[in-house]
């Protein structure tokens, strides 16, 4: 007889199962709902593609905010600079308007006269 | 067939594929811990079932053979203790002769039948250990014991079988 050990892996060798095993349990599988575990996996999926679709949307919503952002600046620039050479105008008007007063009235002495004459040159292009 | 169903036909294959491989050891776990053809193979589906439900969990071949080792124990444990008690099922006598490698039909179905006659977890310890070639410390983990325990569950079992053996060839000599 052989050693016991021996005996007991001849006796509890492997059996193979009824025929159709796998075809009973795919027929136990299709006769019950949906599993969890597909459940869940069909969730995550579309999480999954919900989640592709948000940070698609964002990353457009961002773009066009740092687009519309861009114009606004560069039409707030342009207005500083109509309303800073507006105002550059009106004061040199002012200034020639008090130079004129101050000729006539004789204050001012012939480098004034000069001095508004180069004045006028340039405003006139 | 709902959207689900579909699903599920779209990944028969390979899980067609995995209970091919593995039913053998599913189903003789359960058999052997059992002896009863019906039953082991209600065991095997329930594990089959399980298996399809964590699908998306086994991260390895190795993983998986562990995991449908560990619930075919388990299930098979579980089958047992919601059975009452019984003797041996006649499938073990339509087994006799039926295994052609065996070098003694007789004795192959007396030590099945001896071990059957075992607790619960020896014998569970001495099918992995026999029929799976496990060794201590894997069966340690698929049953959630210590590695002693099973140690001496081990050999309290193979000092038992022994001697009710040899009772046995004794009685048949006389």
């Amino acid at each position: 007889m052989r050693p016991l050990e021996d005996e007991l892996r001849a006796a509890l060798r492997r059996h193979e199962p009824p025929a159709r095993l796998a075809e009973k349990v795919f027929a136990a599988l299709r006769a019950e709902p949906p599993t969890e575990a597909f459940q869940k996996r069909r969730a995550s999926r579309a999480v999954h593609v919900f989640r592709w679709v948000a940070a698609a949307l964002a990353t457009c919503a961002i773009a066009v905010a740092l687009v519309v952002q861009r114009q606004r600046e560069d039409r707030r620039r342009e207005e500083a600079c109509r309303e800073a050479l507006l105002a550059l105008r009106i004061a040199r008007r002012e200034v020639n308007q008090a130079l004129q007063v101050a000729l006539q009235a004789g204050y001012l002495g012939p480098s004034a006269v000069q001095i508004k004459s180069s004045i006028n040159a340039k405003e006139q292009p | 067939m709902n959207d689900g169903h579909e699903s599920i036909c779209d990944q028969d294959a390979t899980f067609e594929e995995t209970i091919r491989r593995h039913q053998a050891m599913v189903f003789s776990v359960a058999y052997h811990f059992l002896r009863n053809v019906a039953a082991a193979e209600e065991v095997a589906q329930d594990v089959f079932l399980e298996l399809y439900r964590h699908y998306g969990c086994i991260r390895s071949p190795q993983h998986l053979l562990f995991w449908l080792r560990k619930v075919a124990v388990h299930r098979s444990l579980d089958y047992l203790r919601r059975q009452p008690p019984s003797g041996v099922s006649l499938d073990e006598l339509a087994e006799l002769g039926a295994n052609p490698t065996a070098e003694d039909p007789w004795l192959s179905a007396k030590l099945r039948q001896l071990v059957s006659t075992l607790p619960p977890k020896p014998r569970m310890v001495v099918i992995l250990r026999f029929q799976e070639d496990l060794e201590l410390a894997e069966i340690a983990e698929t049953l959630d014991l210590p590695v002693n325990t099973v140690k001496s569950s081990l050999r309290r079992a193979l000092a038992v079988l022994e001697a009710k053996l040899t009772r046995c060839l004794g009685e048949v000599k006389k």
